[in-house]
C-alpha cells in the first residue's frame, strides 16, 4: 500500500527526483586543469542510496565532449515525506584536455553533468549538472590552483642546529583576484593570520617572518604547513618537514656595530671600526669584502671591541670611490662562532 | 756595536737553522726566521690548525710588529716567549699554501720578511673531515589531552657529515636519517636527505657530480630551483661548460622512490645544457633541454595538476656591452607538453621569449624587459610558471650615503592568442619605495604600490573585471642599544570598478621589538604585536584581528639549566558570524647533565609542553565550538657524536 502511494505520489508530482549542485556556475582558466569542491543536495523518492559512475562533460549543444569515470555514492535519509535526503561533495578535475577541446571548437563555455541512479528503492535516475565559462586565469573565479613550500635551500627538508633561525616560504599561483587569508602552522600549532591582496599578478611568495623564525629549540622532526582559509583550496594542502640538531647550540650572540654607520664614507686615512665589546677574553674577527664578494678581501684578529686597518692593508687592498661591507664574528678558545654581527657598508674616498 | 749585532743575526739564522729544518721560503733580511712546529711530511703541515713559530731578532719590539696570515691580520693573537712569537689558527686552516708576512716597523725604517708553508689535514687526505652525529630523545607524557595520544615518544636521527680531498678531487657526503616512534604517517624510519659530491679540479678542466638530493638551476623558463632527488654533473673546460641531470620528476622523502636516477620518460626528469664564454667572459650562449614526466609534483607542493610529461629547449644569450652599464639578454624557449597524461589526450606545443637589459653604477641601476609566455607553454623544472602573458617592465634604482629608492612599472594582459571568445585582462602597475638611511640609530622607508586590472572584449555573459589596489606602507626600524624596534604599518584599498562595486579596505600594524641582552639568564627576547582590520563594502567578511607572538631563550644557571617558549595568541572578531580565540605555545625546560664523555656532548633532561586552544562563538556570545589539545612530557636528550 505504501509503495502504491508513492507512486501516486510520484506520478502526481512529477518530481520523484531533485538534485542542486553547488555552484550552480563557475568560470575556469581555459589553458590548466582545474580542481572544484562541488556539492550535491540530494531528495530523492524512497530512495536511501544513490549512485553515479563517471562524469559528463557536454558543449553547448549538448554533445559530450569527454568522460571522466568516477564513481560517487551517496547515503539518504527517508524524511517525513518519504524522500531520501542527503548530501554529497566531492572534488571535481575539470581537465585542461577537455578545455582544450571546447576552446579549440571556438567556444567558452560548457556544461558538467552527473546522472545518480538509485540503487537501493524506487528505481529513479536524475541528471545533475553545472555550467562552466571558459576565461583566462585574470578573469576567472578567484582561486588557488598551486601552493609550492619550501625552505631558503630550495629543499622541502633542511636540518638546523638548536636555536637556529629557520624561515619557510609559500610560493602560491592563483586565478582571478581576491584576499587570500591563510596562516602558518608548525607541528598542528596555528601562527596568526596573515591577509594578503592577491590581484594583478598570478603568483606570490609569502614568508615565514622576517621578524618570526620558525621554533627551533625542541629536537627533532617538525612539520610546517600554510593552511589557506579563504579561498578554500580543493586540493590536499602541503606539508614540507625540517629536522633540528640533538646537540645543544645556542644562538650566536648579536654584536652591536657603533661605527662606522652604514653606507658611511670613509677616508683612506680613518678607517676605524667599533662594535660592542661583549665577548670576555674572546676572539674577534672583523671581516672586509668587496661590494659582491662573498670571500673577504682582508680580515683582522682582534681581543677588543675596535680595529683600525693598517695602511699596508689600506695601500693594497682597498681602492677609493669603491664599496665595501664588514662584519664582526666572534669566536671562543675551541673557534667556534659564538656572537655575530650585521653587515654594513662604507664607500672609501681620497682624502 | 754593529759586529755584536751580526753576531747575534748570524746565531739566530743558525740556531733556526738546527731547529727548523723545514722553512720552505724566505725572503728580506734574515733578522727573522720561521718554523712549522707542528707534524710535517715533506716540509708540508700535517694539522688542521698548524702551529707556527717565528723568531725574530732580540732588539725587535713587540710592539712594533704585525703578522698577516693569508691577509689576516694574527697580530693581537701571538704569544710571544722572549723573541719569538707562536701563533695557533683559531678555526680550521684551509689546506694549501699559505704566507706568513711578518713586518718590524721601527722609527728608521720597515722590515718585511714573507714565508710561505704548505698544510694539510692528513698523510693522504688534503683534507679529510668527518662528523657523525646520534641523537637520542625519548619522553613520557604525563599529560595529555586527547587521552588516546600515545605515552610515550621516541625520536633520533642519525647525521654524517664527510669531507676528504686531495690535491685534484674533493669528495663529500652528507645525510641524516630519522626515526620517530609513533609516527602518524608513513615516514616512521626515513632518508630525510643525501647529498654526495665529486669535484675534479685542474688548470683548464673543473668536473662536479653530484647524486642525491640536488638542486638544479639553469633559466627562468626552463630549470629554475628545481629540487630533485637524482644525480647532475657538469664540467668545465676553458669556455667551454656542459651539464647532465637525470632526476625523479616527483619529489621525494624518506626511502621511497630510490635514487630518483632513471630514464623513464613518465617517472625521470633529463635534461642537459651546454655554454660558451666569448670575448674574456663578457659574452655567453647556452643552450638547454630537459624532456620527461612526472606522476604527480610530490612533497612540498599542492596543486591540481596530475601525471604530467613534456620537452623544453631553451637558448639564452647575453653580452655586457659597455661594462656594468649595458648587459643586454635574450631568450627564447620552445615546449612541447602533456599536463594531462591520464586524460590520454596530446601534447601542446609553445614557445616563451625574454629580452632583458640591464645595468649599475656605484649609485643608479636599472633593468628592463619584455617577455610572452604562451598560453599552453611548460616546463618540467618550473611548474610555478606563470602563463599566458605579453608584456614589458622597467625598474630604476638610486642609492647614496643617505637615501635610496626604487622605482618599478610594468603592462602585462593575457590571452596572448587573442581568442575572440575570451576576454582580454590588462594589469598595469608601478611602485615606489624610498628608504632613509643617514641617521646611525634608525631607518625608516616608505612604499606606495598601485595595481590596475582591467579587462577589454568581454564576450556575452563575462563579467567586466575593473578593480584598482592602492597599497601603502611604512616601516620604521630603531636600533637602541640591545633593542631593536621594528614597526610595519600598512593600508590597502581595492576600489572594485566593476557593477558590483565591491570595495575593500585592510589597514595592518605590527610591532616586533627584539631584546638581545645575550646575558646568562635572558638570551633574547622577540614579541610581535599586531593588528589587522578587514573591510569590505558589502558581505559579512569584516573582521578585526588581534595577535601576539613571543619568543623566549636563555639559561636559569649559566651551562646547566636552560629555558626556551614559544607561544602566540589571536583574537579575531567578525561582524556577523562571532568570533575565534587562538592561542597556542610551546616550551622546554632542560638541564645539562655533568656528565662528560669524549663520545657524548651534552646530555640532558627535562620537561617539554605544547598547547593548542581554539573556540568559537557566535556573535551572541554562544559557544559554538571548543578544542583544546596538550601534552606535557618528560624527557631525556642523548647527543653522540664522533669527530675526526
Amino acid at each position: 500500500m505504501k509503495r502504491i502511494m508513492s507512486l501516486i505520489i510520484l506520478l502526481g508530482t512529477f518530481a520523484g527526483a531533485t538534485i542542486i549542485t553547488q555552484p550552480s556556475t563557475m568560470s575556469v582558466p581555459y589553458n590548466q586543469s582545474t580542481l572544484k569542491q562541488v556539492s550535491y543536495r540530494f531528495s530523492m523518492l524512497e530512495c536511501t542510496e544513490a549512485t553515479s559512475s563517471e562524469i559528463q562533460f557536454l558543449d553547448t549543444t549538448g554533445r559530450i565532449v569527454d568522460t571522466t569515470h568516477k564513481s560517487a555514492t551517496v547515503r539518504l535519509t527517508i524524511d517525513d515525506r518519504l524522500y531520501g535526503i542527503g548530501t554529497l561533495a566531492e572534488s571535481v578535475r575539470i581537465p585542461s584536455s577537455v578545455l582544450r577541446k571546447v576552446r579549440n571548437a571556438g567556444g567558452n563555455s560548457m556544461r558538467m553533468q552527473r546522472t545518480f541512479e538509485c540503487t537501493a528503492g524506487v528505481g529513479l535516475r536524475e541528471n545533475t549538472s553545472m555550467g562552466i565559462r571558459l576565461t583566462t586565469q585574470a578573469g576567472s573565479a578567484f582561486s588557488i590552483n598551486r601552493l609550492q613550500l619550501f625552505f631558503p635551500n630550495n629543499k622541502v627538508q633542511t636540518v638546523v642546529k638548536r636555536n637556529e633561525e629557520l624561515q619557510a616560504v609559500a610560493r602560491i599561483n592563483f586565478n582571478g583576484s581576491g584576499k587570500l587569508r591563510g596562516y602558518w602552522e608548525v607541528d598542528g600549532r596555528a601562527y596568526p593570520t596573515i591577509i594578503q591582496m592577491l590581484t594583478g599578478r598570478d603568483s606570490i611568495v609569502i614568508s615565514f617572518g622576517p621578524v618570526l623564525s620558525l621554533p627551533t629549540f625542541n629536537p627533532g622532526r617538525h612539520t610546517v604547513r600554510f593552511v589557506i582559509t579563504s579561498p578554500e583550496a580543493d586540493f590536499k594542502l602541503p606539508s614540507i618537514s625540517y629536522l633540528v640538531d640533538f646537540k645543544q647550540s645556542k644562538p650566536l650572540l648579536p654584536i652591536g656595530l657603533q661605527s662606522p654607520k652604514n653606507e658611511a664614507t670613509l677616508f683612506l686615512q680613518s678607517t676605524r671600526f667599533k662594535w660592542n665589546d661583549i665577548l670576555d677574553g674572546e676572539v674577534y674577527l672583523i671581516q672586509i669584502f668587496s661590494e659582491a664578494g662573498k670571500a673577504s678581501l682582508f680580515s683582522a684578529y682582534t681581543k677588543k671591541g675596535e680595529y683600525r686597518i693598517p695602511k699596508k692593508m689600506i695601500d693594497t687592498k682597498l681602492e677609493a670611490g669603491r664599496t665595501y661591507r664588514w662584519k664582526v664574528t666572534g669566536y671562543d678558545k675551541d673557534g667556534k662562532p659564538i656572537a655575530e654581527s650585521e653587515t654594513r657598508s662604507f664607500i672609501m674616498i681620497f682624502n | 756595536m754593529k759586529d755584536v749585532n751580526n753576531f747575534k743575526i748570524i746565531l739566530s739564522f743558525m740556531l733556526c737553522a738546527v731547529l727548523s729544518p723545514y722553512v720552505l721560503a724566505e725572503e728580506g733580511v734574515d733578522q727573522i726566521s720561521f718554523q712549522l712546529l707542528s707534524e710535517q711530511e715533506k716540509g708540508i703541515a700535517i694539522d688542521k690548525k698548524p702551529e707556527l713559530k717565528c723568531s725574530l731578532d732580540a732588539s725587535a719590539d713587540p710592539e712594533n710588529i704585525t703578522a698577516y696570515l693569508d691577509d689576516t691580520d694574527i697580530t693581537a693573537l701571538l704569544k710571544w716567549q722572549g723573541n719569538y712569537f707562536v701563533y695557533k689558527p683559531v678555526t680550521v686552516l684551509e689546506a694549501g699554501e699559505h704566507t706568513l708576512d711578518v713586518i718590524i716597523d721601527n722609527d728608521d725604517e720597515t722590515i718585511e720578511k714573507s714565508f710561505s708553508f704548505e698544510s694539510r689535514h692528513s698523510e693522504s687526505f688534503k683534507t679529510l673531515q668527518a662528523n657523525i652525529g646520534l641523537g637520542l630523545e625519548g619522553s613520557y607524557r604525563f599529560a595529555k589531552k586527547p587521552d588516546e595520544a600515545q605515552d610515550y615518544q621516541f625520536d633520533s636521527m642519525l647525521g654524517i657529515e664527510m669531507t676528504a680531498a686531495t690535491e685534484q678531487w674533493e669528495n663529500s657526503f652528507v645525510s641524516h636519517v630519522t626515526y620517530t616512534d609513533p609516527n602518524s604517517d608513513d615516514t616512521q624510519f626515513a632518508l630525510n636527505d643525501y647529498l654526495y659530491t665529486s669535484t675534479y679540479t685542474s688548470e683548464n678542466l673543473k668536473g662536479v657530480v653530484e647524486v642525491g638530493d640536488v638542486t638544479i638551476d639553469e633559466t627562468e623558463n626552463t630549470v629554475s630551483g628545481f629540487s630533485r632527488r637524482g644525480l647532475q654533473s657538469g664540467i668545465e673546460y676553458k669556455d667551454f661548460s656542459f651539464n647532465v641531470f637525470s632526476v625523479a620528476g616527483e619529489s621525494l622523502y624518506g626511502f621511497k622512490g630510490g635514487t630518483g636516477i632513471g630514464v623513464d620518460n613518465e617517472k625521470n626528469v633529463i635534461g642537459l645544457s651546454a655554454g660558451q664564454k666569448f670575448v674574456e667572459d663578457r659574452a655567453h650562449v647556452k643552450v638547454v633541454y630537459l624532456t620527461g614526466g612526472t606522476p604527480q609534483e610530490g612533497m612540498g607542493v599542492g596543486s591540481s595538476n596530475e601525471q604530467q610529461k613534456g620537452d623544453t629547449l631553451g637558448l639564452v644569450a647575453d653580452a655586457e656591452l659597455i661594462s656594468q652599464w649595458l648587459l643586454l639578454k635574450a631568450e627564447v624557449d620552445f615546449s612541447s607538453f602533456d599536463n594531462d597524461v591520464t586524460a590520454g589526450s596530446d601534447s601542446t606545443s609553445d614557445h616563451a621569449w625574454r629580452i632583458d637589459a640591464g645595468g649599475q653604477s656605484d649609485e643608479i641601476s636599472y633593468s628592463l624587459y619584455y617577455l610572452y609566455t604562451g598560453a599552453d607553454y611548460a616546463t618540467l623544472g618550473n611548474n610555478g610558471l606563470n602563463k599566458d602573458k605579453l608584456g614589458y617592465g622597467a625598474d630604476f634604482g638610486f642609492q647614496n650615503e643617505n637615501h635610496s629608492f626604487q622605482i618599478a612599472l610594468s603592462r602585462v594582459h593575457d590571452n596572448v592568442e587573442d581568442v575572440s571568445s575570451l576576454p582580454t585582462v590588462y594589469a598595469t602597475g608601478g611602485s615606489f619605495q624610498y628608504s632613509y638611511l643617514g641617521m646611525e640609530d634608525w631607518q625608516w622607508s616608505f612604499m606606495f604600490e598601485k595595481m590596475v586590472n582591467c579587462s577589454t572584449d568581454e564576450p556575452q555573459g563575462t563579467e567586466k573585471i575593473d578593480t584598482d589596489e592602492n597599497s601603502a606602507s611604512l616601516n620604521l626600524s630603531l636600533y637602541e642599544g640591545l633593542w631593536t624596534h621594528n614597526f610595519d604599518m600598512q593600508f590597502l584599498l581595492i576600489n572594485d570598478g566593476s557593477d558590483v562595486d565591491n570595495n575593500e579596505q585592510t589597514f595592518s600594524v605590527l610591532y616586533g621589538p627584539s631584546y638581545a641582552p645575550g646575558s646568562i639568564h635572558l638570551s633574547s627576547v622577540t614579541p610581535t604585536l599586531s593588528y589587522i582590520k578587514d573591510e569590505y563594502d558589502f558581505g559579512d567578511g569584516n573582521s578585526d584581528i588581534y595577535a601576539m607572538n613571543l619568543d623566549i631563550t636563555g639559561d636559569l644557571i649559566e651551562e646547566s639549566l636552560s629555558y626556551s617558549l614559544n607561544g602566540s595568541v589571536e583574537y579575531t572578531t567578525f561582524d556577523h558570524a562571532g568570533d575565534t580565540n587562538n592561542y597556542n605555545g610551546s616550551g622546554r625546560l632542560e638541564y645539562f647533565i655533568p656528565v662528560h664523555q669524549i663520545w657524548m656532548e651534552r646530555a640532558s633532561c627535562g620537561l617539554k609542553f605544547n598547547y593548542a586552544h581554539t573556540e568559537v562563538e557566535a556573535s551572541q556570545g554562544q559557544q559554538l565550538s571548543k578544542d583544546e589539545q596538550y601534552a606535557a612530557s618528560v624527557f631525556l636528550n642523548l647527543p653522540i657524536s664522533y669527530l675526526f
